[in-house]
C-alpha cells in the first residue's frame, strides 16, 4: 500500500491548479485520483500488457527453438496466459513449514505494488499521464529499489537453500546495477534540465532526429544502451538471471511459490520489463511522439492521445521483444562476471556520458547557440 | 604573513586533504620493502602543515569568509588550526614510532590521521550547521577507523565500536538539534542565529531553538567526553592504539571544544546566558568529579589518562562557565574564559603528546600498558620516566609547567564571574588536589618502586630529541605564556566582540 | 446519490489528508517499534524498511518531493539493501535471539523518557508556522501547469550556498570507502 500512497501522496503535492487555501480540497482529490488511477491502471492497462508480454515471450521463444509455442487458446492462443492464469487461481498455495510466515506473503505483494506503482509516472499521451511528477524519474528509480527488497524478503522467507542462494544474488546484483542504471538515467534528465518524464518526452517532438536518443551526442546514445543492460540486471532477465538461474537453484528466489502467489511474481516481472522499457522509451525513443515530422500528437485532441498511447506501448513491446530476444539468445553470466560488468565497465562508462552530458550542456551547447 | 590571500579559509584543509590523498598513491606505489617512505611522506605533509599554520597564516587579520560564510576564519580559527597543526604533526611523530607494529596499512593509517586532521581544520572554521556536521564527522569517521585499526587485537575492535555505535549517536543528537535550530531561525548559518537571538531583544527564545541547542551540545560533549555523554572514553582510550589514543585524546576534544566555543560565542546574549551559565557550571562539576574520581583506582595507564582526560574536560567546562550569571555578564570575562579554554587546549595537547609516546615507547619495548610495569622506570630508563613526570606534572597543573598556567587562567576566569563561580572554583580545586595524587602514585612507581626487570631501555637519537623538545615546550609554555595568552585572549575577545 | 458523493468528497478533502498523515505517522511508528522489539533479525531489518518508506511518504505529504524519493532511494535501495546483505551473511540465529532484559528495558526508559519529555515540552511550547498553506495562498500556481518541484531550489542551493558541506561530503565518502577497505581486509595478508 505504501508504494502507491507514496505516489499518491507526490502526485498530490503537484495536483491541479489550487485555489488559494484549499490546499486540503486538493489533497482529497488528488489522493483519491492518484489511487483510483492506479486501480483502473492495474485493471486494464498493466496486466493486459502483462498478459500479452507472456504471450509474445512463449511464441517468440517457441520461434526461436524452432516449435511452435501455444496456439490453442484464443486466436493464436493470445488467451492461453488467461487460462494459466484461472489454473494457478485454483492451485493451492504451498507455505514450507519452517517458512517466515508473514514475510513469506508479504513479499509477493511488496514485488508486486512496486512494479505496478512505476506506471505512475508513465505518460501515455500529450494530456495522459497519471500523474506529472516533477522527480518523475527519480521515482522510478526508488520504487523500482523496492521492488529487490521484495525479492530478498521472499528469498530468506522461504527458508530454501536455492532461495536464499538466489537471494544473496540479488542482493549483490542489486548493488552493483542500480548506480549505473540511475547514472544512465541521469543523462537525459541533464541534458533535458528535468526529471519530469512527460517533459522530457514532450521536449522529443518533430522528427525522429529530435529524440533524446541523439542529445549530446553520443552521450544519450550510450545511456540509452547502459540504461537497457542495468534495466535487464534489475529485471533478473537473461544473461543476468543468476537469482532464479533454474538450471542451478530450481527457481532461485521464488522456488518454495506455488499457485497465485507464484503467478504474481510472474506477473510482476512482465508487468516491471514493460514499464521499465516504456520509460526508457519515453526518455530516448520520443515516447508518444510518432518521430514523423508533421504528425504531431500534441494537437490530435482525444486522438493523438490514444496515438500517443499507442507509440508508447508499441516502442516498449519493441525493447520488450528486444529482451526477450536476448534471453534466448544469450547463455548467463557468471556471478563474478555480473560484479565485474557493472561495476568495472558500465559504471565508468555511464560516468563519461553523465561528464560529457555535463560538459555539452555547460560548454558545447552554448558555443552552437543554444539549439543542441 | 599571509600566503594563501583570499582562500585562506581553506588552506589547511586543501593542503591536508590532498596530502591525505598524496599518502594514499604514495604508498600504493611503494614496494613493501620501503614502506617507511609512507611514514615519510605523511611527515611532510604534517610538517609543511605546522609552518603553513604556525607561519603562513595571519592571527590578527580580518575575518575573512568563503562558501557564503560556510567557512569563516578568524583568530580563534587561526588559534585552534595552529593547535590542530601541532597536534597532527605530533600524531605522526608518534605513529612513525608505532607503525613497525601494524601489519600492514601504513598508507590507509596515515592516510587516516590526515583525514582526520583535515577535519578538525574545518572544525576550526566552520561558520554554517552543515558544515559543521560534515566536518565533525570526517573526524569521527576517521577516528572510528582508527581506534579499530588493529583488527587482530579485540580490544581495539572494541574501541572502534564502542566510538562508531555511541558516535552515531551523537551526531543523531546533533542532527536532530540542527533541525530545531532550523526550525526556530529558518537559517542554518551561525550568523544567522546570532542575528535571530539578537531580534529577539533579549527575551528568551523559543523551546524549540533551546531544545536544538541542548541536542547539539549534547553531541558535541560526546567529542569532548563530558558527562554524561563520556562511557566510551576510557575504553576507547584503552582499546584504540596509543598514537590514534593521543590524536583522540587531543584532536577530538579540542574540535568538539571549538565548536562548543563557536556555539557559545554565537548565542550567548542576555536572553540565554543565564541558562548556560548553570548548564555548563552543573556539567563541569558533574564532569569533573566523575573523571577524577575515577581514575584513582585505575591500573592501566591509558585508562588512567582516559578518566584524566575526562576531568580535564571539565576543567574546561569551567571556561564556558565563565560566561557569568545575568547581574555579572561581563564579556571580558566570558572572553577569559574562552581564552583560558584556547591556551589550556594547547598546553594540553603538548602534555598529552609527551605522556603519550613515552606510553608508546615503553609498551613498544615491553608490551605493557599496566601502572605496574611502570615500576622503576627511572633506573631503566631516567629519560623516559622524566619525560613522564614531566607531563604528568602539567597535566595535574604543578607550576612553572604549561598545564599550570593553563589552569590559573581557566579558574581566573571562573573568579571574575563573581560569587557565582565560587563553588565551581572551589571545585576546581579540590579537583586538582585529587588528579595530583593519583598522577604522583605512577609517578612514586616509577621513582620509587624497584624494577621487576632491570634491563634498560634504550632510546634513540631522535625519539630522545623529540622527548626534550616536548619536555622544553612544555616548560616553555608554563614560564613564558605572555605571546600565546597574548593570542589567545585577542582570538577569544574578537569573538565575543569585545574591542581592543 | 450526488449529493452524497458531494459530501464525501468534501469530506475527504477536510478529513482525508489529516487521516492519511496520522495513518501514516502511526505505521512509521509502529513499525519503528516493532523494528526495535521484533524478535528476528531479519523482521527488525523488513520493519525499518517500512518505517524508512513511511517516512518518505510523509515527506511527500510536507511537499518534499525530492527528499521523499531520496529518502527511498537512499535508505530502501541502498542501506536497506546493505542491511540485508549482513542479515543474510549471519547464522540463522535460534528464533529468540533477542533478550531483552528488565536492565535493558530500565536503562532504555532511563534514556528515552527525558528526551521524550524534552521534546514533548519544546513541541507544545513552540508556534509552528504552516509553510506549505502560506507558500500556497500566496503564490497560487498557474492553472494547468505543473509544479517544478523542489529539485531545482535543491541542486541550485548545493552548488551555491551549501557548495562546501556538499564537497567535502566527498572527502567524507572517500574516508568511508578507505575504512571499509582496511576493515574487510583486516591485518592479515
Amino acid at each position: 500500500m505504501i508504494p502507491l500512497l507514496l505516489a499518491a501522496g507526490i502526485g498530490g503535492v503537484e495536483g491541479d491548479a489550487p485555489g488559494p487555501g484549499v490546499l486540503e480540497t486538493i489533497w482529497g482529490i488528488s489522493v483519491v485520483r492518484g489511487l483510483a488511477w492506479s486501480l483502473v491502471a492495474a485493471l486494464l492497462v498493466i496486466t493486459p500488457m502483462a498478459l500479452f508480454a507472456i504471450w509474445l515471450e512463449r511464441r517468440l521463444s517457441g520461434k526461436m527453438q524452432a516449435r511452435i509455442g501455444p496456439n490453442r487458446v484464443g486466436p493464436e492462443g493470445l488467451l492461453q496466459t488467461l487460462a494459466d492464469g484461472v489454473k494457478l487461481l485454483g492451485k493451492e498455495s504451498l507455505v514450507p513449514t519452517q517458512a517466515d510466515r508473514p514475510l513469506f506473503h508479504a513479499a509477493p505483494a511488496v514485488v508486486f505494488m512496486s512494479a505496478f506503482a512505476m506506471y505512475a509516472v508513465l505518460p501515455w499521451g500529450p494530456d495522459w499521464a497519471p500523474t506529472s511528477l516533477a522527480v518523475g524519474l527519480l521515482f522510478v528509480l526508488a520504487i523500482g529499489s523496492l521492488e529487490a527488497i521484495g525479492v530478498i524478503m521472499a528469498g530468506w522467507a522461504s527458508n530454501n537453500k536455492w532461495a536464499l542462494l538466489g537471494t544473496m544474488r540479488v542482493a549483490a546484483q542489486v548493488v552493483a546495477y542500480e548506480i549505473p542504471l540511475g547514472i544512465s538515467a541521469l543523462v537525459p534528465v541533464l541534458t533535458a534540465g528535468t526529471m519530469n518524464v512527460q517533459e522530457i518526452t514532450a521536449m522529443q517532438g518533430g522528427g525522429a532526429w529530435n529524440w533524446g536518443l541523439w542529445w549530446a551526442f553520443p552521450a544519450n546514445l550510450v545511456a540509452f544502451v547502459l540504461f537497457f543492460w542495468a534495466a535487464l540486471a534489475n529485471l533478473k532477465r537473461a544473461p543476468f538471471d543468476l537469482p532464479e538461474a533454474e538450471s542451478e537453484l530450481v527457481a532461485g528466489f521464488h522456488t518454495e511459490y506455488s499457485g497465485m502467489s507464484f503467478s504474481i511474481f510472474f506477473l510482476a516481472e512482465y508487468a516491471a520489463m514493460f514499464v521499465l522499457s516504456g520509460v526508457a522509451s519515453c526518455l530516448w525513443l520520443g515516447g508518444w511522439n510518432t518521430g514523423i515530422p508533421g504528425v504531431d500528437v500534441a494537437g490530435m485532441g482525444v486522438w493523438g492521445n490514444l496515438l500517443g498511447a499507442a507509440m508508447v506501448a508499441g516502442k516498449a513491446m519493441l525493447l520488450v521483444a528486444v529482451m526477450m530476444w536476448l534471453r534466448w539468445t544469450l547463455p548467463r553470466l557468471r556471478v563474478d562476471q555480473v560484479m565485474r560488468l557493472c561495476w568495472k565497465f558500465f559504471l565508468p562508462i555511464s560516468l563519461a556520458c553523465l561528464v560529457w552530458a555535463a560538459a555539452w550542456v555547460s560548454v558545447v551547447k552554448p558555443m552552437l547557440g543554444g539549439n543542441g | 604573513m599571509d600566503i594563501a590571500g583570499p582562500f585562506a579559509p581553506v588552506l589547511l584543509e586543501t593542503l591536508s586533504a590532498c596530502g591525505a590523498g598524496a599518502v594514499l598513491l604514495v604508498d600504493l606505489f611503494t614496494p613493501e620493502a620501503r614502506k617507511s617512505r609512507v611514514g615519510a611522506a605523511s611527515l611532510a605533509v604534517t610538517a609543511i602543515l605546522f609552518l603553513a599554520a604556525w607561519f603562513g597564516m595571519e592571527a590578527g587579520g580580518e575575518t575573512a569568509t568563503l562558501f557564503g560564510g560556510s567557512l569563516v576564519l578568524d583568530g580563534m580559527a587561526v588559534f585552534l588550526k595552529r593547535t590542530f597543526a601541532t597536534a597532527g604533526l605530533l600524531a605522526v611523530l608518534a605513529a612513525i614510532r608505532y607503525e613497525d607494529r601494524l601489519p600492514r596499512g601504513r598508507g590507509e593509517f596515515h592516510f587516516l590521521l590526515l583525514s582526520a586532521l583535515t577535519g578538525m581544520f574545518l572544525v576550526s572554521s566552520v561558520g554554517d550547521l552543515m558544515s559543521m556536521f560534515v566536518s565533525l564527522e570526517l573526524v569521527t569517521l576517521s577516528f572510528f577507523i582508527l581506534a579499530a585499526f588493529r583488527r587482530e587485537r579485540p580490544e581495539s575492535v572494541e574501541a572502534g565500536l564502542k566510538l562508531l555505535v555511541l558516535g552515531s549517536l551523537a551526531a543523531a543528537f546533533v542532527l536532530f538539534g540542527t533541525a530545531f535550530l532550523y526550525g526556530a531561525t529558518g537559517d542554518l548559518t551561525f550568523a544567522g542565529l546570532r542575528d535571530h537571538l539578537a531580534s529577539l531583544r533579549g527575551a528568551p527564545p523559543s523551546r524549540d531553538l533551546l531544545l536544538g541547542l541542548l541536542f547539539v551540545l549534547l553531541g558535541l560533549g560526546f567529542k569532548i567526553g563530558m558527562v554524561p555523554m563520556q562511557v566510551w572514553v576510557p575504553d576507547v582510550y584503552q582499546g584504540a592504539p596509543a598514537p590514534v589514543t593521543a590524536f583522540l585524546a587531543v584532536g577530538s576534544k579540542a574540535a568538539g571544544f571549538a565548536l562548543v566555543l563557536r556555539l557559545v560565542t554565537t548565542v550567548a546574549g542576555p536572553g540565554t546566558k543565564d541558562s548556560l551559565q548553570l548548564l555548563f557550571t552543573a556539567l563541569a562539576f558533574a564532569t569533573l568529579f566523575y573523571g577524577n574520581l575515577a581514575a584513582i583506582p585505575q591500573t592501566n595507564v591509558k585508562r588512567l589518562l582516559g578518566y584524566s582526560s575526562i576531568g580535564h574536560c571539565g576543567y574546561l567546562l569551567m571556561g564556558l562557565a565563565a560566561l557569568g550569571p545575568a547581574s555579572y555578564y561581563d564579556e571580558s570575562a566570558a572572553a577569559s574564559g574562552a581564552a583560558a579554554i584556547l591556551f589550556y587546549l594547547l598546553a594540553y595537547a603538548l602534555t598529552t603528546f609527551g605522556a603519550f609516546l613515552v606510553v608508546i615507547l615503553f609498551s613498544a619495548a615491553t608490551g605493557s600498558d599496566e601502572m605496574d610495569d611502570y615500576a622503576g622506570l627511572s633506573r631503566r630508563s631516567p629519560l623516559l620516566a622524566a619525560s613522564l613526570t614531566v607531563a604528568l606534572l602539567s597535566l595535574a597543573g604543578v607550576p612553572p609547567l604549561a598545564g599550570f598556567f593553563g589552569k590559573f587562567m581557566l579558574m581566573r576566569s571562573v573568579a571574575l564571574t563573581g560569587p557565582a563561580g565560587f563553588g565551581l572554583l572551589v571545585a576546581g580545586a579540590v579537583n586538582v588536589v585529587i588528579g595530583l595524587y593519583y598522577y604522583l602514585c605512577l609517578v612514586k612507581r616509577m621513582y620509587v618502586h624497584p624494577p621487576k626487570d632491570a634491563s634498560p631501555l634504550p632510546v634513540t637519537g631522535p625519539t630522545a630529541a623529540l622527548l626534550y623538545a616536548l619536555t622544553a615546550a612544555l616548560l616553555i609554555l608554563g614560564i613564558f605564556p605572555g605571546a600565546f595568552v597574548t593570542l589567545a585572549s585577542d582570538a577569544a575577545r574578537a569573538a565575543f566582540g569585545v574591542g581592543g | 446519490m450526488a449529493e452524497l458523493l458531494g459530501k464525501l468528497t468534501a469530506a475527504m478533502g477536510t478529513y482525508g489528508p489529516a487521516v492519511l498523515f496520522y495513518g501514516v505517522a502511526g505505521l512509521v511508528l509502529a513499525s519503528a517499534a516493532y523494528a526495535v522489539v521484533a524478535k528476528k533479525i531479519d523482521h527488525s531489518a523488513f520493519s525499518l524498511m517500512a518505517c524508512f518508506t513511511g517516512v518518505a511518504a510523509l515527506y511527500a505529504m510536507l511537499g518534499s518531493d525530492f527528499l521523499a524519493v531520496t529518502q527511498v532511494i537512499v535508505y530502501v535501495g541502498g542501506i536497506m539493501i546493505l542491511i540485508v546483505f549482513g542479515v543474510l551473511l549471519t547464522d540463522r540465529l535460534p528464533v529468540e535471539y533477542r533478550q531483552i532484559s528488565r536492565e535493558t528495558v530500565v536503562q532504555g526508559l532511563a534514556v528515552a523518557v527525558p528526551v521524550m519529555a524534552a521534546l514533548v515540552w519544546a513541541a507544545a511550547g513552540t508556534s509552528w508556522p504552516v509553510v506549505a498553506e502560506a507558500a500556497a495562498a500566496a503564490a497560487p500556481p498557474a492553472a494547468g501547469g505543473t509544479d517544478p518541484g523542489t529539485t531545482a531550489a535543491i541542486g541550485k542551493l548545493l552548488l551555491t550556498d551549501y557548495l562546501f558541506p556538499f564537497e567535502f561530503a566527498s572527502v567524507l565518502l572517500l574516508v568511508a570507502l578507505v575504512g571499509a577497505a582496511r576493515m574487510a581486509r583486516g591485518g592479515a595478508k
